[in-house]
């Protein structure tokens, strides 16, 4: 039950992690994304600290209770593209990325010159479709914007647009459904957080912009201010919780919470700056907030606490671990030289130029975080030594090779990042003018 | 449904072979029994022969299956062409081929729990096998009638014989009490569906559904015309939805849902165990062919798509939905603080039945379908549940959740395979429940109406609130220190079995295209799809 079990479920979650992000069929997508829960958690529920129980499952019901709104929208999704009169009516507006869909044979076009159906790769012709990249070119077509109202006066395209937000807005995680992720993030053993805050939380993300953004640019033009609210309050509320943490790891936590809510914010910007910068805080975050969690095991696994307060000039003893630590740190409250500030910057300058207020309040976010960084610096590692601590060992090898590469790409990405950039904005800014109809 | 040919009594004995096998079998363990007063293998021998009696059913439905009948000197086998039985009493085609498959292969699985279970001693398993075979032969003839007279004996011959099940341990208070509240229950719930249809015979002048149903088609002109004349058009109406929902309630009592759900816990608890497993399923399965040869079968007409209308203006879809959003959340609510197991999965299985109602408020071809996909993928999930609580039960003498903390270590293999139907039970794909779950939104989506979106809403959120107390078993399995370490004795055949739904839980949440196709194909009956 121990090791073997451990492994067994580390191996399933990352099926499900990989399965999600290769998927290019919502049904596929949906199956690997519920896939994740389960090893998730009895990694947390079984290996976890003194609240895993609750944290399990707390993480459990938050995802479950998000995601099955997402099911909801994906089969409905799935039935809209059924509707070839609508197609038929498309097909005449000439939409560029809409005639590419016909030309390119995945719109099946019969001999008669009427759409039939979709054709599947062994050639056979169905009249729906699961295929998220032919829902996109049609969302971009404006397809799922042309039915009426359906409940409650929101049309089809933004009450789907919403049930697939909320999914993602638990993984991400939007204030106000954040709460699961202290809760998870405390509890659950250092690697686990690592993966969580690596990889599971910019799937929120991923799917916003594979499904909200793709497949419903006029919903996501509508509710772009929406966001970009909650946005800011992610960004400036979850800065001042971690200001009165007196637990490392929850201020790790909750620095996580206002990082991605950057990401949100250069989502909601629909720039390409802002964009760009928050597909990078992705990747930048997935690098620096593994490292952070590390930093947190590494003096866990020593003094068994992780009470900020309980430490005090710990620099004298642990050089080498104090030097990491605030290479993580700086890295974090994005100091430039360091990943961190890239893709930060980016998002701002994105977001200013159609959402200067959000962004004027987010900044102040960045005094708040290096606000609280610095002080947990000066609290553990400056002032007096505590006599408890003066003979804890540094550094050894086996966590010296899973921290000195972290803090190496931060660096790298901190003066180099069109590695990155250049990946991710080919096919971003192609997919941000075909979302405005360009 | 013209297509319907009507035999006379002696050309349908081939198509009732199935039945007879069972009655017959029914009898001969009792025979069988009294030859083997002192043998130490009375419990094997039963149970072996009751599965050859189930095993030969299955190849004489086959065989009733394929038999052919001549119309106009041209042949067909029932499931091309539906074949009515004895004047019409009874149907035969490929929903109630299903159904009866579905029958015999819950009643061998529930002799098999039977067989190592400690609740049924040796003196008495002739007699719980022996009316298992009853009961099956109810459960088939509730799939296949067609005539409101053989609804009434396909219901009362299982719930007759139910009634005796659940009162199996005499010296049991519970049991006792379970029996007494079923009686009563279902004594009011047939008294009730007989008075609806009474008035429906009334108005229709037939007991015969598959006449009733063109002729309720015709009903609704009629009573317009009725009501210009005399100015009393309600009346006809309201006597009309009146006896529907009334031999609803028969229905709902049968499959437990709300507000004919009370019997359902009490009797699941105080029942034998591996007979409250055939109980959440078996039942649960014909109650809703019944329904859906009722409802979609007779008295809806083809939409022109595979999505139905509603005949004479009966609004039986909105009155299901209303219903299974009910069943669904109280099922799932009331089993939130229970903490015997079987109770709890007795309110598990209400809530089941709500979601199942989904596909049958649906009313359409999808709709029926996808109750067919579901009944088969809850039977491996319930009957695998309810093995586990029989295994853990045997030992402990009780069904307390507290019994199961630290079940991973104390029983490793029934332990995981406790969480793997409890997860599909949820709904987490890529396990079989999830198969089921899909297909019935599917359904209301594909009807797109305001109210059906709702009721998906409702449903999703449903299945949110049930991982709550489902993953509460499984964090006492996994997650808690059992109160002693001693490793719970499981019989190999008990393994076995667990082994087989296991695998069923699983082979059907990846691989559903064949489900699919047969629920597809099961569904040639209905005239309209």
């Amino acid at each position: 039950m121990k090791v073997p079990g451990y492994m067994t479920m580390l191996l399933i979650l990352q099926t499900g992690m990989s399965g999600t992000f290769a998927a290019l069929d919502m049904f596929l997508f949906f199956v690997f994304w519920e896939v994740m829960l389960l090893p998730m958690y009895f990694l947390i529920g079984i290996w976890g600290g003194p609240r895993k129980e609750y944290a399990a499952i707390k993480f459990f019901l938050y995802t479950l209770g998000g995601s099955v709104l997402l099911l909801l929208a994906i089969i409905a999704m799935y039935y809209r593209t059924g509707d070839l009169e609508t197609l038929q009516r498309l097909a005449s507006t000439n939409h560029e990325g809409f005639r590419r869909l016909v030309t390119s044979g995945v719109l099946h076009r019969g001999t008669d010159g009427l759409l039939w159906g979709y054709q599947l790769s062994d050639g056979r012709i169905v009249a729906r479709t699961f295929n998220m990249l032919a829902m996109a070119k049609l969302g971009q077509a404006g397809f799922f914007d042309l039915v009426g109202p359906i409940l409650g006066g929101l049309t089809f395209s933004k009450l789907i647009w919403v049930f697939m937000f909320l999914a993602f807005a638990v993984k991400v995680p939007m204030v106000p459904f954040h709460t699961w992720l202290p809760d998870a993030h405390v509890e659950a053993p250092t690697p686990i957080s690592v993966i969580l805050a690596g990889i599971l939380l910019k799937m929120g993300i991923y799917g916003m912009l594979r499904m909200n953004w793709a497949m419903l640019p006029g919903a996501t033009a509508a509710f772009a201010d929406a966001v970009s609210i909650f946005a800011v309050i992610n960004i400036v509320y979850a800065a001042m919780v971690c200001l009165a943490q007196t637990d490392l790891k929850k201020l790790i936590a909750y620095s996580s919470v206002s990082h991605m809510g950057f990401s949100l914010l250069g989502m909601a910007s629909m720039t390409e700056a802002g964009m760009s910068g928050a597909v990078l805080n992705l990747f930048t975050h997935g690098i620096i907030s593994p490292m952070l969690f590390l930093i947190v095991g590494v003096i866990y696994d020593r003094t068994h606490h992780r009470e900020i307060a309980g430490f005090g000039g710990i620099a004298k003893v642990v050089p080498e671990y104090t030097a990491l630590t605030g290479l993580a740190f700086f890295a974090s409250l994005g100091l430039p030289g360091l990943a961190g500030f890239v893709s930060e910057f980016l998002v701002l300058t994105g977001s200013f130029a159609t959402l200067p207020w959000q962004t004027v309040i987010s900044a102040t976010a960045v005094v708040i975080t290096a606000a609280y960084y610095l002080w947990t610096i000066q609290r553990m590692f400056l002032g007096n030594l505590n006599p408890k601590y003066s003979r804890l060992p540094d550094l050894n090898w086996r966590e010296r090779l899973t921290l000195y590469p972290l803090g190496a790409l931060a660096l790298l990405f901190g003066f180099y990042p069109n590695v990155m950039l250049r990946l991710i904005n080919t096919d971003l800014f192609a997919l941000l003018r075909s979302m405005k109809g360009v | 449904m013209n297509s319907l040919t009507i035999l006379n009594n002696a050309q349908s004995m081939p198509y009732f072979l199935p039945e007879t096998i069972l009655t017959v079998g029914a009898m001969a363990i009792f025979v069988i029994d009294l030859f083997l007063q002192s043998s130490k293998q009375r419990i094997p021998i039963i149970a072996v022969s009751s599965i050859a009696f189930l095993a030969a059913a299955a190849i004489a439905t086959y065989y009733a299956s394929m038999h052919p009948y001549s119309v106009d000197g041209r042949w067909f086998t029932p499931m091309q062409r539906p074949v009515g039985l004895f004047y019409g009493l009874m149907v035969i085609d490929p929903w109630a081929i299903l159904f009866k498959y579905l029958s015999w292969v819950i009643a061998a699985l529930a002799i098999w729990m039977a067989a190592p279970s400690l609740e049924i001693s040796s003196e008495r398993m002739g007699e719980y096998c022996a009316l298992l075979l009853a009961i099956t032969v109810g459960l088939s003839l509730m799939a296949s009638s067609s005539d409101m007279l053989m609804i009434v004996i396909g219901v009362e011959l299982v719930s007759l014989v139910s009634y005796a099940l659940a009162g199996f341990k005499k010296h049991d208070r519970k049991s006792s009490e379970a029996a007494l509240k079923y009686v009563v229950y279902g004594g009011v719930a047939s008294g009730m569906m007989l008075f609806g249809m009474s008035y429906l015979f009334g108005l229709l002048g037939s007991t015969n559904l598959v006449i009733a149903g063109p002729q309720l088609r015709q009903y609704g002109e009629r009573i317009f015309v009725m009501g210009l004349e005399s100015g009393q058009a309600g009346a006809g109406q309201l006597a009309l939805v009146l006896s529907v929902v009334l031999i609803l309630s028969g229905v709902g009592y049968k499959i437990a849902s709300v507000p004919w759900h009370m019997w359902c816990p009490d009797v699941y608890e105080g029942a034998p165990t591996p007979f409250t497993a055939f109980l959440s399923v078996g039942p649960k399965a014909a109650g809703f062919a019944l329904a859906v040869r009722i409802l979609y079968g007779a008295m809806s007409q083809s939409g022109g798509n595979d999505l139905a209308t509603v005949v004479s203006d009966i609004p039986w879809p909105v009155v299901v939905g209303v219903i299974s959003a009910a069943t669904m959340t109280l099922g799932n609510l009331a089993a939130i603080n229970q903490t015997n197991l079987k109770r709890m999965l007795a309110y598990s299985s209400i809530a089941h039945a709500g979601y199942l109602l989904m596909g049958v408020a649906a009313a359409s071809a999808t709709g029926s379908a996808s109750v067919a996909i579901y009944l088969m993928v809850y039977l491996f999930m319930n009957l695998g549940a309810f093995l586990v609580v029989g295994i853990v039960g045997r030992l402990a003498g009780s069904e307390s959740i507290f019994e199961y903390r630290g079940l991973s270590s104390r029983a490793p293999f029934a332990a995981v395979s406790f969480a793997i139907f409890l997860f599909s039970l949820t709904g987490l794909p890529p396990l079989a429940g999830f198969v089921g779950k899909f297909h019935l939104f599917k359904a209301l989506i594909d009807r797109g109406g305001g109210w059906q979106i709702a009721l998906a809403i409702i449903g999703v959120l449903n299945s949110a609130v049930s991982l709550y107390y489902y993953a509460r078993i499984v964090r006492a399995m996994f997650l808690e220190k059992p109160s002693n370490e001693e490793l719970i004795p499981v019989p190999r055949s008990y393994n076995v079995l667990l082994g087989v739904l296991v695998l069923g839980v699983v082979v059907f949440g990846i691989y559903f295209d064949g489900l699919r196709r047969i629920a597809d194909g099961a569904l040639g009956m209905f005239g309209h799809s």
